[in-house]
């Protein structure tokens, strides 16, 4: 029996890698992170606003996030930023996603083996 | 308008997300909000009608609240493991305590007796005494049932580590025998056992806990299961 790991879900790990790609950039506080998610995906993915704070708390939970609050004209806001572990995490992250998505462009034109994800 | 998330508190306690992360989360949606609502205001909509549209693109309650729940991480020690935080974690500080205590006053003790005895020490270790063996555990009593209240705990674990830390705090027993004087050793002494006194402190210490902590469930609406 193969001893190979499953593909996971796939939705799952979407909001995370999409935002520690978007933190790879700059550090952000969560109205700027959903902007530009709706921006970068050309509003392909949408989600309900509110739902990155969780997302936002996990990964910094693990390490891979950090924040620190900052006021900026005048109003005080809690601002992430990404972790060498972060970026260690994105760099899997990717990899796994480039394969996938190889894999299903794959799929569409035809048909072709890949290797597994 | 009334606060957009007011429900949102109750329901991310109540399934045992940290109050860290359940303060934090609506700080950060309520700030959010309120950028939204700029935003809509922006493109020309009137107050009510961006706050409403604003609503929308948050997302439902129920949405906020279990993207917040499933995120198993930011669960609560104390919902996870009740069992060490509110009884066994209580119980070995009010131990440490006591045993730091006992040490000092026996060190304190005997670097006196070297010299003389000071008329001040007496009262010292009655106040040690007194705080080892009567304040320090309804002290922690009380953490406990502060920590309860504040995450909503269902009530099972919070009595039982009431009910452990008030039998442990009447079992233990603080006791000084001052030096008849100067030159001559005193005892500083701990121990653990049923003593006649214990029943009494049992109950003291129930009355000053357990009861006023269950009192404040029956009577406080916040505190009620959900209907």
């Amino acid at each position: 029996m193969s001893n190979r790991r499953t593909n996971p879900n796939f939705m799952n790990g979407v909001p995370e890698f999409l935002v520690l790609m978007l933190f790879a950039d700059r550090e952000m506080y969560g109205y700027e992170v959903v902007q530009a998610v709706r921006h970068r995906t050309g509003d392909a993915i949408i989600l309900g606003e509110g739902v990155i704070y969780p997302v936002l708390h996990a990964l910094e939970r693990d390490g891979a996030l950090k924040s620190r609050r900052r006021t900026v004209n005048g109003r005080s806001r809690i601002y992430y930023s990404i972790t060498a572990k972060g970026n260690r995490r994105l760099n899997d992250l990717t990899s796994t996603w480039t394969k996938l998505t190889n894999a299903i462009q794959n799929v569409i034109a035809g048909g072709k083996h890949v290797e597994a994800v | 308008m009334s606060k957009p998330f007011d429900n949102l508190k109750e329901q991310l306690l109540r399934a045992g997300v940290s109050p860290r992360h359940v303060h934090r989360y609506l700080r950060e949606l309520t700030e959010h909000f309120q950028d939204l609502v700029v935003e809509i205001e922006r493109e020309g909509h009137a107050r009510p009608e961006a706050e409403a549209m604003a609503m929308v693109r948050m997302g439902r309650v129920d949405d906020l609240a279990r993207a917040m729940i499933d995120q198993r991480r930011l669960q609560s020690w104390n919902r996870r493991a009740p069992w060490a935080t509110l009884m066994l974690a209580p119980c070995l500080v009010f131990a440490g305590i006591v045993a730091v205590s006992v040490v000092l006053l026996g060190m304190t003790g005997q670097a006196l007796k070297a010299t003389a005895l000071f008329p001040w020490f007496p009262g010292i270790a009655g106040m040690v005494t007194g705080f080892s063996n009567f304040i320090l555990p309804i002290m922690c009593g009380w953490g406990i049932a502060a920590i309860a209240i504040r995450q909503r705990l269902q009530p099972a674990w919070p009595v039982i580590g009431l009910a452990a830390m008030a039998l442990l705090g009447s079992m233990t027993q603080v006791s000084v025998v001052m030096p008849s004087g100067p030159g001559v050793s005193g005892a500083v002494m701990l121990g653990f056992s049923l003593y006649s006194s214990t029943a009494f402190y049992l109950v003291l210490n129930l009355a000053l806990t357990l009861v006023p902590y269950l009192a404040w469930r029956r009577w406080m609406p916040v505190l009620r299961p959900a209907t």
